[in-house]
């Protein structure tokens, strides 16, 4: 709760910070000084260091890139096209999270190759870059699950779970993508949503049954997209 | 053309014959959509859990291969067959056609496509929530069946 609440502090500075520099741009206060480009720095900065903090080598190399599309001449390659950039600082990105990933375990039967999870200690993790992906979760018991979107596209079914008696725990984290979990409305859910600059959907309604076990969801969306339906 | 119907009690099943002078594309449609109408009649078997059923091929909107599995997609529901998609892709009537190298998709219950020149195109389906992606390799094969099923109208 305290670190949510030092987030949305900061989240809130760094927007004012913004408008601030847009209305002394237009007043002419400083007029050597490139303030819009300093206030979206700001914004790129903060971006950067929600993906250093998950180590989220795209999300950190991303925002590198567009913050060099503004600083063009300053930085000397003006002779750069602006979707060259993007494109390196990208690719870059994809190369130091292959490099430096760890792998992901493979334990479940079904031969998926970027989903763990083994069905006797209750516990998945499905994980996403970049790219158009769905991923089918079918664990008894779920006692502690991980949902990681980056930029890509990603489609979770959690069709066919079921939740431990004592409890669950899915951890949601979308980075700047396209999130949609279909989750099961027999089950009994409570969220926990931390969402920054994007759009958080919940469609329908999970079972408010109190005897059944509770699934708790901590959900935190950066600037992307999570759409959540109960079917 | 005439249509004529003869009623035979000794037949053991239902039989079609189309008898022509030669082959036209009139004919060769006609064959295609009598396989259709029979084919729509049919089940697929399924499974949750322990639990086997036998689907309507109306009632499917998509399938996905998962592994050694095919997830096979209702409105409401999500099915498993222990299959290879493109086994079952030489089965399928015409209506069900290939998206991506992991997706077959209804096209009888698909109301809208949302296009993306850069990544997979986004399909959705009547009566579901749910979505399918057609790749940049696929989308205009789709595009196209559906554009003669308009036609047909």
């Amino acid at each position: 709760m305290k670190e949510n609440n030092y987030k949305n502090i900061l989240r809130g500075v760094i927007v004012i910070a913004f408008a601030v520099c847009l209305l002394l741009d237009n007043i002419g206060m400083f007029p050597n000084l490139p303030l819009v480009k300093i206030g979206i720095l700001l914004i790129l900065f903060y971006v950067f260091a929600e993906a250093l903090k998950k180590l989220s080598f795209v999300g950190m190399t991303f925002p590198i890139g567009l913050a060099a599309c503004l600083f063009t001449t300053e930085l000397g390659i003006k002779n750069a096209s602006i979707a060259v950039i993007i494109l390196v600082s990208v690719l870059v990105g994809v190369g130091l999270e292959l490099i430096f990933s760890k792998p992901k375990e493979k334990k479940n039967h079904f031969e998926r190759t970027t989903t763990s999870y083994s069905e006797g200690e209750g516990t998945f993790d499905v994980d996403n870059n970049m790219g158009a992906r769905t991923e089918y979760i079918q664990v008894k018991n779920i006692r502690r699950g991980k949902i990681d979107n980056a930029l890509g596209k990603m489609t979770v079914y959690l069709n066919g779970s079921t939740v431990d008696p004592d409890g669950g725990f899915i951890d949601m984290d979308n980075g700047l993508g396209k999130l949609v979990v279909y989750i099961p409305k027999e089950l009994r859910v409570s969220f926990v949503t931390d969402n920054g600059l994007g759009k958080v959907n919940i469609h329908g309604e999970s079972s408010h049954d109190e005897s059944l076990p509770l699934l708790t969801i901590k959900l935190d969306n950066g600037l992307g997209e999570v759409d959540i339906y109960f079917e | 053309m005439r249509i004529n119907i003869d009623v035979d009690n000794s037949l053991k099943e239902d039989r079609v014959t189309i008898h022509c002078r030669e082959i036209t594309e009139e004919i060769l449609e006609l064959q295609r959509l009598l396989s259709t109408q029979i084919s729509i009649g049919q089940k697929i078997s399924a499974s949750i859990d322990d639990v086997e059923y036998y689907l309507d091929l109306k009632s499917i909107i998509f399938m996905e291969s998962d592994g050694n599995y095919i997830s096979i997609h209702t409105a409401n529901n999500i099915y498993r067959k222990r299959q290879k998609l493109y086994e079952l892709e030489e089965i399928l009537p015409r209506s069900f056609i290939r998206v991506s190298k992991s997706t077959i998709v209804n096209t009888d219950l698909i109301v809208s496509i949302k296009k993306n020149i850069t990544g997979a195109s986004e399909v959705s389906f009547k009566g579901s929530t749910k979505r399918a992606y057609a790749s940049r390799n696929y989308i205009k094969l789709l595009i196209e069946i559906m554009e003669e099923k308009r036609l047909k109208r």
